[in-house]
């Protein structure tokens, strides 16, 4: 009789024959009966495998990794967004590498900060920071250095413009997850596209008949650096002068926005909000349960995000969150991962899996994008910070 | 000497465990609280462990924290004006006019919804009172409307008031209800009108019920999160949304904690002034 684990070496290395075409399904099947084990188990590892598993020109992680996730316990904790994974691929990852996975998530990026700046030493393998916390983590001595060597499918596959961006040259400490832009959500049955406003900020700032039908971001730099693009500032402008002009226009627009909220799905759905400033992958869920409401990102530029993966300087399986980083940059995982949540993948092939609708989404013109502007440390520290707060406190009143 | 011992022992092993629940539940977290804002933040955030006021300091430098705390005094004021007004003349009417079955089954109603979440009632509020929820639906058909009441403050004294309702009713219904009724009778024969012995009779002897249920109302109306949150539109903002916001939006612990820990002791000091008015048993009754 086989010990479990020499069950799970078998079973691996015929998950492996399968994946690369060794064996047949049939094949697949026989011997894993034989191991003892279910046959539904087996199916689905084996649709699985193939829907998956025969991914041209995917890089499995080095043997090196396969022996350190059993040395380290074959466990993964994950510290995630609500909705930012398929719950089902955390299983698929497990029943894979025969790692057992277990989520916690966070509705907001600084819940996650505080519970870290509380305990550095909170066991999490993997926490998914934007960038504004991701430098405050960086800063702040909360993150692990990632080894390169531990997942092939990242520097294969992940875009140029990620591995070189300001807040982390050379992926030290972050991959991309996903990626997006800050426009707004307008609903075609109320807002007319022949508005010389649109698809400007102009509609959101000049917008008065849409008074009580709006709703902004309930995010102070999200709020002011839209009413500074609407100016042509910069996002992360620290300007006295501007900043007091941005404060002004919020504080006209203030009457008119019934509500600052971070996901108004059920107003935009029920039209309560017919114009919304939105994260562009949002704006995308929105739209796939009301097909009126779409998404514009304004000529003059916006701000552009990248959330991220990072591996907490507490993780106690950084082997194994590296496989899982390695698992989830297949281009076919990854384009199922992002189907679910309706985020552009930070990817450079995933998107070719995924549906032209989505597609035409997220391609920005080159030009526009050139006008997006991540955010900057000054935007979000010291002054910067200071005058945000100040204006929110005022928008809060 | 001996006797005393025992008393002791006897009073350890009664209060023994309460004093650790509360110990636990209530003076460590607190305690948490005011040893974090205490500390000051540094440039990305971070916290600096040595002794600061800042975070007060900031608190008390601009107008938000008590123009936030008036507007959450009022509206939980209002509120609780609100559940007198409504729940007073209930409580009197079932404990006054209603009989056996019938009653069980009206203050099991009263009951009855504090069983459900109290999430999901407020959600099912915004699908009464949104501009194409039930109210504004049914009025448009008068060719009326439609009245803006989701995300003002009106939305909110109607979400506090629904909620708290019955913390009012259940403590004003069991002192009018513990009322002797010889004494009423006897007020009659002696000449009083209704009104005069409401005013002299019924009143006083429900002044417990009364304030325990303005107790029940004020404190959890005061620290309300939800309810500005959802009816609010997140925008009029009460004390708990701006503890929430200091801590989720800024990241800033130490302001978070400060605004917390004074928001505490402001409950803790209406607590102390209602034992001060209603005597040392006075906490006992609310139960």
């Amino acid at each position: 009789m086989l010990k479990d684990h020499e069950k799970r070496a078998k079973l691996d290395g015929l998950i492996e024959d399968l994946s690369t075409g060794k064996i047949g399904r049939r094949n697949f099947l026989k011997a894993g009966l034989a191991l003892g084990l279910s046959s539904s188990l087996l199916l689905g590892i084996a649709s699985d495998t193939r829907a998956e598993g025969k991914e041209t020109g995917v890089i499995p992680v080095p043997e090196e990794v396969k022996k350190k996730i059993r040395e380290e316990g074959n466990k993964l904790n994950i510290y995630n967004w609500s909705d930012y994974i398929d719950p089902g691929r955390y299983e698929k990852f497990g029943e894979e590498f025969g790692v057992e996975v277990t989520v916690d998530y966070f509705a907001d990026a600084a819940e996650m900060l505080t519970k870290f700046q509380v305990n550095p030493e909170i066991g999490y393998d993997l926490t998914f920071p934007p960038i504004r916390t991701f430098i405050r983590m960086k800063e702040m001595n909360l993150l692990q250095e990632l080894n390169h060597d531990w997942f092939p499918n990242v520097n294969k596959f992940m875009p140029e413009r990620y591995k070189t961006a300001w807040y982390d040259p050379d992926y030290r400490y972050s991959v991309g997850y996903d990626f997006y832009t800050t426009g707004y959500t307008y609903n075609k049955k109320y807002v007319d596209q022949d508005d010389p406003r649109w698809p400007h900020w102009d509609l959101l700032f000049e917008g008065r008949e849409y008074s009580g039908k709006m709703s902004m971001l309930k995010d102070p730099f999200h709020v002011v650096a839209s009413a500074l693009k609407y100016i042509g500032a910069s996002i992360n402008s620290t300007d006295k002068h501007e900043l007091q002009i941005a404060e002004d226009i919020l504080l006209r627009q203030k009457p008119w926005v019934p509500i600052y909220k971070g996901w108004p799905r059920a107003e935009l759905l029920r039209e309560e909000v017919v114009l919304s400033q939105q994260w562009g992958g949002d704006s995308w869920n929105v739209h796939s349960d009301n097909p009126d409401c779409f998404y514009s990102l304004p000529p003059e530029g916006a701000h552009q995000g990248v959330d991220l993966i990072s591996i907490p300087k507490g993780s106690k399986h950084p082997a194994t969150a590296h496989a899982f980083l390695n698992y989830i940059y297949r281009p076919k995982v990854r384009a199922q991962i992002h189907g679910y949540t309706g985020y552009a993948p930070t990817h450079t092939t995933a998107l070719d899996y995924m549906s032209e609708d989505f597609r035409e989404w997220f391609s920005y013109p080159e030009e526009v994008l050139a006008r997006c502007e991540f955010v900057k440390v000054k935007a979000i520290t010291g002054e910067g910070l200071k005058q945000r707060v100040a204006i929110w406190d005022k928008l809060q009143k | 000497m001996r006797l005393l011992r025992l008393v002791n022992l006897e009073y350890l092993v009664c209060l023994g465990p309460v004093i650790l629940i509360a110990g636990i539940f209530i003076i460590t977290p607190l305690g948490v609280i005011l040893f974090f804002s205490f500390l000051s933040k540094g440039i990305f955030g971070q916290l600096i462990y040595s002794f600061s006021l800042d975070a007060y300091h900031t608190l008390f430098s601009g107008t938000l924290f008590i123009e936030v705390l008036l507007r959450s005094y009022l509206l939980a004021l209002v509120t609780t004006l609100f559940c007198i007004l409504i729940g007073y003349p209930v409580a009197y009417w079932l404990s006054m006019y209603r009989r056996g079955k019938i009653k069980m089954v009206l203050l099991a109603l009263i009951v009855l919804p504090t069983w459900t979440s109290y999430l999901i009632r407020l959600y099912s509020w915004t699908t009464i009172t949104m501009n194409t929820g039930i109210i504004n639906t049914f009025i448009s058909k008068f060719g009326l409307g439609p009245i803006q009441i989701m995300y003002t403050p009106y939305a909110i004294l109607l979400g506090l008031t629904y909620t708290w309702l019955p913390f009012m009713i259940l403590p004003l219904y069991a002192a009018i209800d513990g009322i002797d009724r010889s004494i009423l009778e006897s007020a009659l024969d002696l000449g009083a009108n209704p009104v005069e012995r409401f005013f002299k009779i019924t009143l006083p002897l429900t002044r417990g019920g009364l304030f325990a249920g303005v107790l029940l109302v004020f404190v959890p109306s005061l620290g309300s999160y939800l309810v500005p949150d959802l009816l609010g539109g997140a925008k009029v903002n009460m004390i708990g949304n701006l503890v929430a916001d200091k801590f989720l939006k800024l990241a800033n612990i130490p302001l978070g904690s400060a605004t917390a820990l004074l928001l505490s002791l402001l409950v803790i000091l209406l607590l102390m002034i209602y034992i001060k008015t209603q005597g040392k048993g006075a906490l006992e009754r609310l139960t």
